[in-house]
């Protein structure tokens, strides 16, 4: 700060002194310039002066030549007079400046013209007295020559008038310019230092009001820390209280106790936050992340009072939607306030997220909307929401508590992240809050998933944020989705489904209940189940024991449960039919299974426990390769899609390493079954390829066709 | 009578004869330095005279230029040699028998305005520059632009033949003209 | 103007005089000149009015003649006053008195020989009014009065003045025109005249009045040519009619011829008048007379010798009694200086029925 006040003082002087400069230059040009008028001015009056005196002295002086008879001194008084007569044309041809504009010119051109007139008549009268003829020359000289000559001191003296006339103008004009300049400049001068005085006043406020602000801000940092410690200790403590030995009123009381000071250890966290904000002390701290882990991070936290309100959550992300850089934690604090407070005020309905991003180049703006259907928010107190402090009363069923600072944090939060805040709402509709930031981007997600493409899922749906979470999961996998319910003629088709996904949340579980009921009729009887469930109030309600996944849907464990049920299936196909008992039989197969997701490489290897085979597990192409170097396998299942290197390169340096004995024998596992696939994993040097999902009877089959080829 | 006559015709002859021989009116031509120009102002249009022209207006017989301005004719000083020599070689007489004409004139009525006399060659040059009817005579030399040189016989001084040349032979005696 | 300008143009003008004065006093008086910014001194009047210039001539003769009950004798000669004075341009008027003493030195007579105006129009044009020397053959109008100018002393017995016996009408009063003829280069020249005439009814002889009512008319030419400088030829005729004394006119002629040759060291001159009357009763009578003068100077000496006739016809009126003669003259001029001349010569005249009178005559003239 102190530097800043001198650069100002700095500024200030210079800006005076600058100032200063000027005005005097001014003055002082303005001051020459009047002495130079002036100054031009004696130079014409002392020309008009000189003419005069010389003319006179041209007329004089030849008069005195009738004085004498003797032509010598004749001669000399004509030379004498002639002389003068030079000075005089001397004097006509100089020109000062001052005589430059067309009067003056005019006017000695007048007074010059006069003189010529009176020459012509002067040369004769010389002549005449040099001749002799004296008595000529006189009266020649008295007819014409005082004629002209008085014309000409005419001419003089108005040259003269007119000089003065157009002077007396000049010293005006140069007057009005001095006083402009003045007042300009004392304006200027006047104002600038107003201007300063006004700068300094204001900046001393400024940095007055800062300081102040500061000063509260760091009150309240230290202020909220020093509260916060002494709170977690009550928390500590009372967990502590609560894990003893306490009577049923004793834990009510540690538990009315336990949830005061954790709603006390909120709020204060709260104004720490937004005093740290305040303050400028908040610094975001960029990591890469994944916006549906963020989102189902921040669903966790309310998935509890949500589900005792009985609402609907989920959320859905656009697809391809990259993984960003941004500050993970406070994206998932606005998320969290969003969230918790859309939940608050909304008593029935759902609550969604959803999240979109337009990603240009680098730079990701990503759109998350909050919407609930609660209460709304009445226009005229809009204004007010992000403000701190500020509580909507939404009449006397007021049921919250807070300090109210959420959604000014989470305002300011958002401004900090590069994006905005705001609501749309109607009384009575729900609100829909918009939380934008900026980020940058880092690629496509990490979290996509290929291995359940091509399966056939029929869906037992409603049309709320779970079924459309769940639709738009599935089409993001890939996955053929038949929608169940309504048409029975669809009943040809249901032979082949892999798995059956039904919403047991919604309704009150009424889709599950249909489903149940409809199944033979559907021929569904042997597809496995994946049902949503909300939790934690409906568990085990109405379920069979089978696959379940509890709202807010989580994308890996809805993927898993899916992945489980499809597997299942071809498990339980394979029961179906002859079982090969255990066909392999742990036969010396050196096999190498490589995949890089835990859940699908677990599949796989219970399906080859399955037949009765084991194999060793590489989780990614490096590790496949260095595996395949340090033991020759038989046969390699390999997945192509793989982070680090895919199953191409893997197998192209597998081969290219392959030394001893028989090269392996390389499957694919891969989804993308179309031919110009198949041939791009020929050329990599795969011998085969295994579709995904996995079947176990496939899985047999090839191996077994592998093991015959062998032989 | 007749003898007498004859006598007297024989004496007339002899004496015309003596003073015809005395009397050669020539002015040499030698080449000489020191021409004489004949200067006039320079508005006069007068370019060439002839030496018998020059004579005449220099004896104040011609008193007025062709254009009908007065003849103003400037000497130097009396007793500056300048002026016994410009006229013995304009007019061909001496300085006193040239005085004795003009006054002989004068008498006679036929001149009013004797030749103005001046000091030096620059004055002439200065006054005959000042006076539109001038003529006079200064030095080849000392001709300056103030003046106009008229050429004598068509020559201008520094040509062969020039007439006014000093130390050219002169007669002895010219003519006095009335 | 300011207050400072004003100063400031006093102030210079000051200067200006301090400098004047301080010049003035400084002037270095260099034999006669004046510095030429001073004005004249005061007493010094500028010169208006027509430039005259005076000159006089004069003379004294004394001579010694054989001439019975002539004894020799100074005579105080002429004083000549002559005054010609410049009007303007063209105008220019000449006056010449003489003054002589008459016959015994006791009276001075004034005689105003001439007076004239004359306004010169240019070379080809000069207009004389008034008293003037009438333009018969070439002595009148070369010497007038003026002995100074005369190589001899006296002038030829034809051209004696009327009041010593001349037979011309020397002088004149009238209108006289003279001029060059334009483009002869000044070798011709012009003469007309008209004027009263001389009577001879009055004692005085004076023409200042005419008697009658025709005037004299007298043409002349003459003739300078170029190729041969100093000659002169001429001629000139005159007409009058005179009144007698009984009444009724004469008619008088007057012819001349001359031939002059005149340079500086040089002189021939012969003339020839003839003189013709007829009275109206048709009485004619023929009267001629000439000179032939020539001379020589050697330095400031010059002899010189003239031959002098009248023959008159004794039937001529009013001249019929002034007698022939024929004289030689023989005499020398010393010029000491140059306004300064001195003559001395020896006469010998044959008069009517008179032969061979000796006279020496000296005569000193001057000018001033």
């Amino acid at each position: 700060m102190r530097y800043d006040t001198m650069a100002v003082l700095a500024l200030v002087t210079v800006t005076v002194l600058a100032l200063g400069w000027i005005v005097a230059r001014d003055l002082r040009q303005s001051a020459e310039e009047t002495h130079q008028l002036y100054q031009s001015f004696e130079e014409v009056d002392e020309l008009t002066d000189d003419l005069l005196l010389e003319s006179e002295d041209v007329r004089r002086i030849l008069l005195y030549a009738l004085h004498t008879n003797d032509a010598n001194r004749q001669l000399a008084y004509v030379e004498q007079s002639r002389a003068a007569e030079g000075r005089v044309k001397k004097l006509l041809d100089s020109r000062p400046a001052l005589l430059d504009n067309p009067h003056m010119s005019a006017a000695l051109q007048k007074v010059a013209d006069a003189w010529k007139r009176y020459m012509t008549v002067r040369d004769e009268v010389i002549g005449l007295i040099l001749e002799g003829s004296v008595n000529e020359g006189v009266a020649l000289d008295e007819r014409d020559g005082g004629h002209r000559f008085e014309a000409m001191l005419t001419a003089i003296t108005e040259m003269k008038r007119t000089f003065d006339a157009d002077a007396e103008r000049q010293v005006a004009e140069q007057r009005e310019r001095a006083n402009s300049d003045i007042t300009r400049l004392s304006i200027m001068v006047v104002g600038t230092l107003l201007g300063t005085a006004i700068g300094i006043y204001l900046f001393n406020r400024r940095e007055a009001a800062e300081a102040a602000a500061r000063v509260k801000s760091d009150f309240l940092a230290t202020m909220s820390h020093e509260l916060r410690t002494p709170l977690t200790g009550v928390i500590g403590t009372a967990d502590l209280l609560k894990a003893t030995d306490l009577a049923t009123g004793q834990r009510e009381l540690v538990r009315m106790l336990r949830s005061s000071a954790t709603v006390l250890l909120s709020l204060v966290n709260d104004v720490l936050d937004y005093s740290r904000i305040e303050a400028g002390l908040m610094a975001l701290t960029p990591t890469r992340f994944s916006l549906g882990h963020v989102i189902e991070e921040a669903l966790d936290t309310v998935t509890e009072a949500a589900a005792r309100k009985a609402l609907e959550i989920g959320y859905v992300i656009e697809p391809g939607l990259p993984d960003v850089y941004a500050d993970e934690d406070r994206v998932r604090q606005v998320l969290i306030n969003l969230l918790s407070n859309a939940v608050k005020f909304t008593e029935s309905g759902e609550v969604a997220v959803r999240a979109a991003a337009t990603v240009d180049g680098e730079a990701a703006t990503v759109t998350i909307r909050v919407s609930d259907t609660g209460a709304g928010i009445p226009a005229h107190l809009q204004h007010r929401l992000f403000q701190r402090f500020s509580q909507l009363d939404t009449g006397p069923s007021r049921q919250v508590g807070g300090a109210g600072l959420g959604l000014a944090i989470s305002e300011r939060l958002s401004r900090l992240l590069g994006g905005s805040l705001t609501v749309d709402s109607r009384e009575g509709e729900g609100s829909t809050f918009t939380f934008i930031f900026t980020a940058k981007s880092a690629g496509p997600s990490a979290l996509a998933r290929d291995d359940l493409a091509g399966s056939r899922v029929a869906v037992r749906l409603g049309t709320g944020i779970v079924g459309q979470q769940v639709r738009s999961l599935l089409d993001a996998w890939q996955v053929n989705v038949t929608e169940l319910g309504g048409d029975p003629a669809q009943a040809a088709d249901r032979a082949t489904i892999d798995a059956i996904v039904v919403d047991a949340s919604t309704d009150q579980g009424a889709l599950y209940a249909s489903l149940l009921v409809n199944r033979e009729r559907w021929g569904l009887q042997h597809a496995p189940t994946v049902a949503v469930v909300r939790r934690p109030a409906e568990q085990g309600e109405r379920v069979t024991p089978g696959r379940v996944v509890s709202t807010p849907v989580r994308a890996q464990a809805l993927h898993e449960e899916l992945v489980k049920a499809i597997g299942s299936r071809s498990v339980v196909a394979a029961e179906g039919a002859a079982l090969h008992d255990r066909p392999f039989d742990r036969q010396s197969l050196a096999i190498l299974l490589v995949e890089d997701n835990d859940a699908n490489r677990r599949v796989v290897r219970m399906m080859l426990e399955e037949l009765g085979l084991e194999a060793d597990e590489a989780a990614g192409g490096i590790e496949a390769v260095e595996r395949a170097r340090q033991r020759a396998y038989d046969l390699i299942l390999m997945d192509v899609q793989m982070p680090d290197i895919d199953g191409l390169e893997a197998t192209r340096r597998i081969r290219q390493q392959v030394e001893r004995g028989a090269a392996p024998f390389i499957l694919a596992l891969t989804a993308n079954v179309m031919e110009s696939d198949e041939a791009r994993c020929r050329e990599a040097g795969m011998n085969g390829f295994l579709p995904k999902p996995l079947r176990l009877t496939t899985l047999e089959a090839t191996i077994g066709a592998f093991v015959a080829s062998r032989a | 009578m007749t003898r007498n006559r004859l006598n007297a015709l024989g004496a007339w002859l002899a004496i015309g004869v003596w003073l015809a021989a005395g009397a050669q009116g020539l002015h040499g031509q030698a080449g000489g330095a020191d021409a004489l120009a004949i200067v006039v102002h320079r508005g006069n249009p007068v370019e060439s005279l002839t030496l018998s022209e020059l004579r005449r207006i220099f004896m104040l017989e011609t008193q007025n230029w062709p254009h009908g301005r007065r003849i103003t004719v400037v000497l130097r000083e009396k007793g500056q040699p300048e002026r016994d020599e410009a006229i013995r070689m304009i007019c061909g007489i001496s300085e006193a028998e040239y005085e004795r004409t003009l006054l002989l004139q004068t008498f006679r009525g036929s001149v009013t305005r004797p030749p103005r006399s001046i000091q030096s060659a620059s004055l002439m040059r200065r006054f005959i520059f000042n006076t539109p009817g001038a003529i006079g005579y200064v030095p080849a030399g000392e001709v300056d632009d103030s003046v106009k040189v008229v050429a004598v016989d068509g020559r201008l001084p520094g040509d062969a033949g020039y007439p006014l040349q000093r130390r050219a032979r002169i007669g002895r005696v010219n003519w006095l003209p009335w | 103007m300011t207050s400072t300008q004003m100063r400031a143009r006093a102030l210079r003008r000051v200067l200006v005089a301090v400098t004047c004065a301080m010049r003035l006093l400084a002037a270095p008086a260099a034999a006669g000149a004046q510095p030429v910014d001073q004005p004249p001194p005061q007493d010094m009047q500028p010169h208006l009015g027509p430039e005259m210039l005076v000159r006089a001539f004069g003379s004294v003769d004394w001579s010694a003649t054989q001439k019975p009950d002539t004894p020799s004798s100074f005579a105080l000669g002429q004083f000549d006053l002559f005054v010609t004075a410049s009007l303007n341009d063209r105008v220019s008027v000449l006056a010449e008195i003489v003054l002589e003493a008459s016959g015994a030195n006791t009276q001075v007579v004034t005689d105003l020989e001439r007076l004239q105006l004359t306004f010169r129009a240019d070379d080809a044009l000069q207009l004389s009014a008034g008293r003037y020397h009438t333009g018969i053959g070439f002595y009148n109008t070369a010497f007038h009065h003026g002995s100074y100018f005369e190589t001899p002393i006296g002038r030829p017995r034809v051209f004696d003045f009327e009041d010593e016996g001349g037979v011309l009408p020397v002088h004149e009063v009238g209108l006289s025109a003279r001029g060059v003829v334009p483009k002869t280069d000044g070798a011709l020249r012009y003469l007309a005249e008209v004027g009263n005439g001389r009577t001879w009814t009055t004692p005085e002889s004076a023409e200042g009045r005419d008697q009658n009512d025709a005037k004299s008319t007298n043409l002349g030419f003459s003739l300078r040519p170029e190729r041969w400088g100093g000659l002169e030829v001429g001629a000139s005729f005159y007409r009058d009619q005179v009144q007698a004394a009984q009444g009724g006119n004469v008619r008088l002629r007057i012819g001349a011829a001359y031939a002059v040759y005149r340079t500086g060291a040089a002189e021939l001159m012969g003339e020839w008048v003839r003189l013709s009357h007829r009275t109206e009763a048709g009485l004619a009578a023929t009267s001629d007379g000439g000179y032939a003068q020539a001379s020589r100077a050697w330095g400031k000496t010059r002899p010189y010798y003239r031959f002098d006739k009248l023959a008159i016809d004794p039937a001529a009126p009013f001249i019929g009694t002034f007698g022939s003669s024929r004289s030689h003259i023989l005499g020398v001029r010393f010029d000491p200086s140059m306004w300064i001349g001195l003559k001395a010569q020896y006469e010998r005249t044959n008069e009517a029925g008179v032969r061979g009178i000796d006279a020496v005559r000296t005569q000193l003239v001057f000018v001033f």
